[in-house]
């Protein structure tokens, strides 16, 4: 799956950008590689949770600002990866 | 358990490794590890002002490690005839090479130093050497001078080691959609 995610600047390194990520505890934002983001979105597996009917369970590519690895998000927050298939 | 010289081959022709630009083989590996270089970038800490001395507080909200450490540091480039480390100064810099794991791999690695530049006090990284599933871009090195004479560092040289080792099992991260109910998901 991959995680919708905000270009919000740049990082230490050219080939680095910061990006915003919405949870349900509220923003992270996280330093990737710019070969990570693609169409606003970066890849983060399989779900590990999920609670509430909507809420996921996710793990971050790389540690967070904030020092999270595993974060709450809404499931309109994740779109498939471009090699996955919706089943029925 | 940690792979082989031909292990990390095969892992790296499987594409669950992904190196870029691709090491040369015959000197980048040894028999349990991969040897990476260092890339032209670094960033400097700047030397406090006298009688000035910064707290960096990183459990305020909103806190934001590379806007605080964009601004105690200044961004150089090695030059070619290369950037003298002083004895006890912290530098952040980046190994040449892009480096990805596959999500879905039971592959981690971790990045260590090399023994020749240890034991001239050089460290490449401060207590995080791990190289988690999923991981994509250059590895980045916290390198700090614990010996008493500058060490000279030049692009390209080769700086730190990566050691991959399998994990017993797949993370449920590489697993697909068990979570997902109303929109199951399959790889194609």
């Amino acid at each position: 799956m991959r995680l919708k995610v905000q270009k919000i600047g740049n990082g230490l390194h050219p080939n680095e950008i910061v990006v915003k990520i919405e949870t349900l505890s509220g923003a992270e934002s996280l330093v990737l590689d710019k070969r990570s983001l693609d169409d606003s979105s970066i890849s983060v597996g399989a779900p590990l949770a999920r609670a509430n009917g909507s809420r996921l369970l996710v793990e971050l590519p790389q540690e967070a600002m904030s020092g999270a690895w595993r974060v709450w998000v809404k499931q309109s927050q994740l779109i498939p990866e471009k090699n996955e298939v919706q089943a029925a | 358990m940690i792979l082989t010289d031909r292990e990390i081959k095969i892992a790296i022709a499987r594409k669950l490794i992904r190196i870029d630009p691709a090491p040369d083989h015959d000197v980048a590996l040894t028999s349990t590890a991969l040897d990476l270089t260092l890339d032209p970038q670094i960033r400097v800490f700047k030397d406090n002002v006298p009688g000035v001395v910064p707290v960096i507080d990183p459990s305020v909200p909103g806190f934001n490690s590379a806007d605080v450490i964009g601004q105690l540091t200044d961004k150089r480039k090695i030059p070619f005839a290369g950037y003298e480390l002083p004895p006890n100064k912290l530098i952040l810099a980046w190994t040449r090479e892009y480096v990805e794991l596959s999500v879905v791999t039971r592959i981690a690695a971790r990045v260590e130093g090399r023994s020749s530049l240890a034991r001239l006090g050089l460290g490449v990284h401060v207590t995080a050497p791990t190289i988690h599933a999923g991981f994509k871009g250059p590895i980045q090195l916290e390198m700090i001078n614990h010996g008493i004479s500058p060490i000279l560092l030049k692009p390209g040289m080769r700086i730190c080691q990566l050691i991959f080792e399998t994990t017993l099992g797949t993370p449920e991260k590489g697993y697909t959609g068990q979570f997902l109910n109303q929109t199951k998901l399959v790889h194609a």
